[in-house]
C-alpha cells in the first residue's frame, strides 16, 4: 500500500507570494523558478568582469551594465533594484594574474559613493596600496532584499 | 555579445564608460533597444558628451586611464599633459622606497664615521628627490600613451 502521508491535505500546495517566501515561514507552498530569487539567502545579483584594458562583463545576473569610472573605480548597475540602499550587502574578490606578489584585498575596500538601491560604486585598492588600481578579474555578489 | 559602449563626461570633467552586460542585452529584441534600456538605468542626469562607441574606439588604458578626456560627443583620447602628471606621480612610491633604504645606509655610515660614504648617499638622495622634476623633459618628448606608460626612469645609484 503506497504511503499517503500522515495528514493528507484536501487542497494542493499553493505558490507563495514574494513576502511569504522572504519570511520563510509557510511550509505548505512550493517555490517556482521565477520566485527562487526572493529567498533571503539567495544572491540577488552578481557579476564577473575584466577590469583591465577595455573592461568587459564576462558573466552576470540581474546586472544591466558596468560603469568604468576611472582607474580601479567601477559601478555595478542593477537590473531589478534592491528595495533600499541599506538593504543589501556586497562581497567579492579581485585578482591580478598569476606570478604577481601583490596581496589582494578580498572584498571591496573603499566606496567612492554611497551605495544606492539601483547601483553600487566601489574602488579596488590592494592591501598596502595607496591608490585605486585596475585588476584583471573582479567578481562581486550582492545579497539583500528586493 | 555587444561591442557597444556608452561614453560620457562626468560633472568633474572625467570620462566614464558604460559596459552593457550581455545577459541584460539578451533580453531585448535589438541592440538599439538594449542600449536604450542601459542608458535609462545607468546614465547619470549630469552626463555630457554622451556617445555610443565600439569597444575598439576606447583609447589605450594602461596606467593612464584617468587621463582620458572627451572633446564633444566623440571618442575619448588620452590627454598627454594629464598623463605625464599621472606618470610622474606613479614613480613616487618607488622613489620614496629607495629614499627610505638610503636612510638606513646613511645611519650605518654615520655609526661607522664614514664621511665619504655619507657624502655619496647624500648626493644620491638628492638625485632621487629631484627625479620627478628631472624627468620632465624626457616625458615631454614622449608622444604616445603606450610609450609613456612603459617609460621607466634611470634610477640614481650610489657611485
Amino acid at each position: 500500500m503506497p504511503y499517503l502521508g500522515s495528514s493528507p491535505s484536501t487542497t494542493p500546495p499553493a505558490q507563495p507570494s514574494q513576502g511569504a517566501l522572504e519570511a520563510e515561514t509557510d511550509e505548505d507552498s512550493y517555490v517556482t523558478p521565477d520566485l527562487i530569487r526572493f529567498s533571503p539567502g539567495v544572491a540577488k545579483a552578481w557579476i564577473n568582469f575584466t577590469g583591465t584594458g577595455t573592461p568587459s562583463v564576462n558573466a552576470s545576473y540581474n546586472v544591466s551594465s558596468l560603469t568604468d569610472n576611472a582607474t580601479g573605480d567601477f559601478t555595478v548597475n542593477f537590473d531589478d533594484d534592491f528595495s533600499g540602499a541599506n538593504n543589501y550587502t556586497a562581497s567579492g574578490f579581485a585578482y591580478n594574474g598569476a606570478g604577481t606578489s601583490e596581496v589582494m584585498a578580498p572584498t571591496v575596500t573603499t566606496s567612492e559613493a554611497a551605495p544606492a538601491a539601483g547601483a553600487f560604486r566601489f574602488a579596488c585598492v590592494f592591501v598596502g596600496g595607496e591608490s585605486n588600481s585596475d585588476r584583471e578579474k573582479i567578481a562581486l555578489a550582492f545579497h539583500g532584499d528586493q | 555579445m555587444t561591442k557597444k559602449r556608452i561614453c560620457y563626461t562626468d560633472s568633474d570633467g572625467t570620462v566614464s564608460v558604460i559596459v552593457p552586460a550581455p545577459a541584460f542585452m539578451a533580453k531585448f529584441g535589438s541592440e538599439a533597444d538594449g542600449l536604450a534600456a542601459v542608458r535609462a538605468k545607468s546614465l547619470p542626469a549630469e552626463a555630457t558628451n554622451v556617445v555610443e562607441l565600439d569597444d575598439s574606439d576606447i583609447p589605450f588604458r594602461g596606467g593612464l586611464r584617468n587621463a582620458w578626456r572627451q572633446s564633444g560627443a566623440a571618442a575619448p583620447t588620452v590627454d598627454m599633459t594629464v598623463a605625464r602628471a599621472i606618470k610622474t606621480d606613479s614613480i613616487r612610491p618607488e622613489r620614496n622606497a629607495r629614499l627610505a633604504a638610503l636612510d638606513i645606509e646613511y645611519q650605518r655610515a654615520d655609526e661607522a664615521s664614514d664621511n665619504d660614504e655619507k657624502g655619496k648617499i647624500k648626493t644620491t638622495k638628492q638625485e632621487l628627490r629631484d627625479l620627478p622634476a628631472s624627468i620632465q623633459s624626457t616625458l615631454n618628448g614622449i608622444s604616445s600613451p603606450e610609450d609613456l606608460d612603459a617609460y621607466e626612469p634611470t634610477w640614481p645609484t650610489k657611485s
